[in-house]
């Protein structure tokens, strides 16, 4: 897989509440394969950053730009349909549907006109065949993911380590080129921790995706990140590799005020 | 129309305006509280004005007597209310202490049929209910205005200011509107929520039981489903001057009883819809501006 | 206990002889009930379509709609206005006449259902854009509002509905095939939708629209479907309620209709499917019974007054019950199957067998 061409491109993008600027001019750029790392105090606008680009806030400047397509004013729908996924900071799982429910949701998309409505009511020989391959690729998704002996289970049943893993799974079961991952590691002892870091760069590879982290645990985007952006009240304060960000002092600043020494 | 007409029924539109005022008050503070729209609300408003029905009529007391009576009677029937079917739902979903709102309303209709029958009872100087002085129209001029118009203006003013000032200069009211933000914070402040949140339904429940007499003395045939429409036209009132705010309720009480009266006044063949206007009023607000003119946006965090 | 699924062949040939016994019940009822019973039959299909449709639009996608009284009048009125003969329109419209085309149309049953469906539906999904903007309890008064404002619209086009007055001596085409056939149909394509992966989107847009979105399901256009062919099938409904209680006016329409729909789909379940219908069958038949307590009755040698509206004030106290101390209702959001059915007899089965061992 070529880690080269650029798949997501920001630009000078800036958004407002009220008073407030949440992101201010962020101007940055993913390239296709890259692990991309996003970091900040909290409230620097990180998850703000990560509903712009999946069309749940419209930017009052700037543009968003997947794959060369303009998709700063695309609803939030068409934009997953495009190819971009994202899991949420708190878990918003589908609580009544089972595990194997969750991830065959995720794929309702591909039912692209209002002609599959007819045939899912008819259970036409077309319709009872695009359900069984949902079903398979949802357990093919969970076994994947390490999630097959819940597939009958409710969401709201898993423990919570399960719940972010389903998370995940659901969000990949929209084929997505670009996964969003809102602090995936949240809540996460350190052996959890571990494995996430393993899962996450194994799905990098089985999925072939370009993942966009934002993590508050520093030993996660450390280890996994090959690029970091730093964001602080919605500006961004460096960029580079985990070496470069760890030395940067406007970094160590934000994080830790001006009478640390280094 | 001219101008002696135009200041007749606006006078008049104002009046039934405080009506919905008050009313829509008691909607309001319970949503700001509880985030539950009261529909049981308009049938206390009912109620309200057959306790003081019954006061005079069964129990002989003088005017005056009998709507104080009331007033405290339905502010005890708003508090049981919220004891016995709201309190118990205040961790369960919203659609389910809805839909008990809902089954609070029907009873108080039904129950008030079997109670107190469902033929129509006049509540009007000829039954003894209030003195008739109250009907007596003045003039200015070439304008007739019954003095109880006037009268109507002035308690509900009164009411207000009363109001107004319990909620912004006592501790109870900044209990009240410390709820209406954080409700478990509060509590861990040390305040007993549930006093608070009883108090609030007494006094909404009170003004709607003012209310009620008002509108009783405008309108003076009751029956059981006397309080329904008013009741749903405050609550838009409410909605329209944006829902948990106290001087909302107030702003959206005068618009639309300025609104039904006005339009009637200058459209008289649509007087048959005049019950649409308020629905009308609240689907433009919704598209436009839902939560209303005072309202405060509160946007849901992803 | 390892839990055995039924192939499909076994469960279609279930569900046959389910759908043929049923057939053969409601010949014999036809040919051999009174015509209280057949009246009660009747009303209980109509009401297992009102309330499949309610528990479909609020329990399974999620839209707290109270305006389905609405949309039921409007089936009742269009079918009505289709169907009642020439002559007939002409004596009961005595304040306005009725509007062209519809004084000169007289047309069959089955016709009037569909047209009466089709511009229910059409007001389903006219309401439907601007109502979805609005959450929860916004929506909520937003559709009671509706439902109230078609009713007060019917009061007062008397060129149209013949306002007050209302429509009478409609033709009592409503039997038992027609009432029941409905009510599979709706049940049959609401449950189809329900299985396949629509209904989860549904499902998945009622737990949390907003992830629903971002896994690329498109909010908007599923609510408006939802609630669309609901409407659809509660204007059928509500032009087979018409033809069977031949008078129609504004009065009929209040929001008690919606009420009475609303205790029975929480009664059954609000999200399932079998318990609506659970739900309108108890409901339908528990009222029956009811109204015993409005005509004098006695026990032994007690004779009780009849009280009347006791009826309402009960229900709207089993309402409260219901919300206060068993808000799942009957099924919850869970289905009957015969899975299920099946399961629960093996457990028996095996149960018993354990005790004799």
């Amino acid at each position: 897989m070529k880690i080269s061409e650029v798949l997501l491109r920001i630009e000078e993008v800036t958004k407002r509440f009220g008073g407030l600027v949440a992101v201010d001019k962020f101007d940055g750029y993913m390239r296709t394969g890259e692990l991309l790392g996003l970091i900040g105090p909290n409230g620097a606008g990180k998850t703000t950053l990560f509903n712009v680009i999946t069309g749940m806030y419209i930017p009052d400047e700037g543009r968003i730009l997947f794959q060369n397509i303009d998709i700063t004013r695309k609803p939030p729908h068409e934009i997953t349909r495009y190819g971009i996924a994202r899991t949420f900071q708190n878990i918003r799982l589908f609580s009544d549907l089972t595990v194997l429910e969750n991830v065959m949701v995720s794929q309702h998309l591909r039912l692209r006109n209002w002609l599959w409505l007819f045939r899912s009511i008819l259970k036409t020989p077309g319709a009872l065949k695009m359900e069984r391959q949902m079903k398979i690729k949802g357990l093919k998704l969970l076994e994947n993911v390490g999630l097959s002996d819940f597939a009958y289970e409710k969401a709201s049943s898993l423990p919570y380590g399960l719940q972010r893993r389903l998370e995940i799974a659901r969000a990949l079961a929209t084929r997505p080129k670009l996964l969003l991952l809102d602090e995936p590691a949240a809540g996460m002892n350190p052996q959890e921790t571990l494995e996430l870091m393993d899962f996450i760069r194994k799905i990098r590879d089985t999925f072939e995706l370009s993942i966009l982290v934002i993590e508050h645990d520093m030993k996660v985007i450390m280890g996994i990140c090959e690029r970091i952006y730093v964001l602080d009240y919605g500006k961004i304060i460096a960029e580079g590799t985990p070496e470069q960000i760890q030395k940067d002092p406007a970094v160590i600043k934000a994080y830790l005020g001006e009478e640390v020494v280094l | 129309m001219n101008v002696q007409t135009f200041l007749q029924h606006f006078i008049n539109a104002l009046s039934l305006g405080g009506i919905y005022a008050l009313i829509a008050i008691g909607y309001t503070m319970v949503y700001g509280i509880l985030r539950l729209i009261n529909f049981a609300h308009g049938d206390v408003f009912t109620y309200g004005i057959y306790f003081a029905f019954y006061a005079v009529v069964a129990f002989f007391f003088p005017w005056w007597m009998a709507f104080i009576f009331s007033i405290f009677v339905t502010a005890l029937l708003g508090a049981a209310i919220e004891r016995v079917a709201y309190r118990p739902l205040r961790n369960a979903p919203r659609i389910s202490a809805l839909i008990t709102a809902i089954g609070v309303s029907f009873f108080l209709e039904n129950f008030a049929i079997v109670a107190f029958g469902g033929r129509a009872k006049s509540f009007n100087p000829q039954t003894g209910i209030y003195p008739t002085t109250f009907l007596k129209m003045l003039r200015f001029g070439n304008i007739r205005v019954p003095l109880l118009t006037f009268l109507t203006l002035g308690v509900v003013a009164l009411v207000l200011i009363i109001l107004l000032w319990i909620v912004y200069h006592t501790k109870v009211g900044m209990a009240m509107r410390a709820i209406s933000k954080d409700i478990t914070a509060t509590r861990l402040m040390g305040v007993n929520a549930d006093r608070i949140v009883s108090f609030t339904f007494m006094i909404g429940s009170g003004l709607a039981a003012v209310g009620g007499i008002l509108w009783a003395m405008k309108y003076p045939q009751i029956y059981p489903f006397t309080g329904m429409i008013p009741g749903l036209k405050a609550f838009i009132a409410a909605v329209v001057g944006g829902i948990g705010s106290i001087q909302g309720a107030m702003i959206g009480g005068f618009t639309l009883g300025v609104a039904e009266i006005m339009i009637v006044a200058f459209f008289p063949s649509w007087a048959g819809y005049k019950d649409a206007f308020a629905y009308a009023i609240l689907l433009v607000m919704l598209l436009f501006r839902p939560t209303g003119i005072l309202g405060v946006e509160v946007p849901e965090k992803v | 206990m390892q839990r055995k699924t039924l192939s499909t062949k076994t469960q279609f040939f279930l569900t046959l002889f389910l759908v043929l016994g049923i057939w053969f019940l409601l010949f014999l009822a036809k040919n051999n009930a009174s015509e209280y019973v057949i009246l009660i039959l009747n009303l209980i299909a109509i009401n297992v379509i009102f309330a499949t449709t309610l528990t479909f639009i609020n329990g399974i996608t999620g839209i707290f709609s109270l305006g389905h009284a609405g949309f039921i009048a409007i089936g009742a009125y269009v079918s009505s206005l289709l169907t009642l003969p020439i002559e007939q329109k002409e004596m009961s419209f005595l304040i306005k006449p009725l509007i062209y085309p519809l004084n000169k149309v007289e047309m069959s049953f089955f016709p009037a259902c569909i047209i009466a469906g089709l511009v229910s539906a059409l007001f389903g999904y006219i309401v439907a854009a601007p109502s979805l903007r609005l959450i929860g309890d916004y929506l909520a008064i937003a559709t009671l509002g509706l439902g109230e404002t078609i009713r007060i619209i019917a009061n007062n086009t008397w060129s149209i509905t013949n306002g007050a007055l209302g429509l009478k001596a409609i033709p009592p085409y409503t039997n038992l095939w027609w009432t029941w056939g409905w009510a599979f149909v709706t049940v049959l394509v609401i449950a189809s939708l329900v299985k396949s992966s629509y209904g989860r989107a549904l499902k998945a847009i009622r737990e949390d629209s907003l992830a629903a979105k971002a896994m690329g399901i498109n909010v908007f256009s599923h609510q408006v479907m939802s609630f669309v062919l609901g409407s659809f099938f509660a204007g059928i409904g509500g032009a087979l309620w018409a033809h069977l209680i031949t008078t129609i006016d504004p009065k009929s329409f209040m929001f008690v209709k919606t009420f009475e729909i609303l205790i029975m789909t929480v009664l059954g379940g609000l999200g399932s499917i079998s318990g609506a219908i659970i739900g309108a069958a108890i409901y339908t038949v528990g009222l029956e019974f009811l109204r015993v307590l409005e005509a004098p009755f006695s026990i032994g040698s007690i004779t009780f007054p009849g009280i009347p509206g006791m009826r309402m004030v009960v229900l709207s106290l089993l309402l409260i019950l219901l919300m206060l101390f068993w808000r799942r209702g009957i099924m919850g959001r869970r289905e009957l199957s015969w899975d299920g059915l099946y399961n629960l007899l093996r457990r028996i089965r095996f149960s018993s067998r354990g005790d004799r061992a």
